[in-house]
């Protein structure tokens, strides 16, 4: 799953840290999202999109990789 | 997962209790010391004769081996300070490894110790299992943390 967290961090002009502790988790977390290292879940997903005040499919696309069976 | 793990002040705990109990371990199995405070009859629960003991047990040395245990899993178990969903998956990744490693560690003991020795290794090796744990997911921790100091 993609996503497009640092673009939005640079519209709302928010560091990950800020971005973090308004969404509830660690600093770390936000990085290996935005490295594409880890999913967030629905609800962690949920609330970064209504941090940025848009759709979730805006702030996170699927990716051709996500439709392999058993990744 | 978050609600079978320590609150995060118990680490501290954990890591005091298992230091002492390791230096009891190091005074006691190298250099056979144990205080005699810990003398007592052993608990004869299984019907056995340990009149061979003379003198009676020294209680010293399950009381280390507890508190090592006792003192992994409180550090293993205990939350992060910010332990979040991905904590928790890093969590569990290290956890399947050192399940992993410690069966491979096993199965070693199994083909290649004999006799009296295989005993004596299995029971070093309940620890594996938890230190390997500690090792594996501090290290995972390590690295996201230093990945993390240089981007913005």
């Amino acid at each position: 799953m993609k996503n497009n967290i640092r673009v939005e961090r640079a519209i709302k002009r928010i560091t990950q840290q800020q971005l973090a502790e308004m969404v509830g988790v660690s600093r770390q977390t936000i990085n290996a999202i935005e490295a594409g290292k880890y999913i967030p879940s629905t609800v962690l997903s949920l609330k970064i999109a209504s941090i940025f005040e848009k759709e979730f499919s805006e702030v996170f696309q699927l990716e051709e990789s996500d439709w392999k069976k058993g990744k | 997962m978050k609600k079978y793990l320590f609150p995060h002040r118990f680490k501290k705990i954990g890591w005091v209790l298992l230091i002492i109990s390791i230096a009891a371990a190091i005074a006691n199995l190298p250099f056979d010391w144990e205080p005699s405070f810990l003398n007592s009859n052993p608990i004869n629960i299984w019907g056995q004769d340990y009149s061979f003991m003379g003198t009676g047990k020294n209680y010293f040395d399950e009381l280390y081996s507890i508190g090592i245990i006792i003192g992994s899993i409180l550090i293993a178990f205990s939350k992060e300070k910010y332990e979040d969903e991905y904590i928790q998956k890093i969590r569990l990744e290290a956890l399947v490894w050192a399940v992993y490693f410690n069966y491979i560690i096993v199965i070693l003991l199994i083909i290649f110790t004999y006799g009296i020795d295989f005993p004596i290794f299995l029971m070093y090796n309940v620890t594996t299992l938890l230190l390997v744990f500690l090792m594996r997911f501090n290290w995972s921790l390590f690295k996201i943390r230093k990945v993390e100091s240089n981007e913005e």
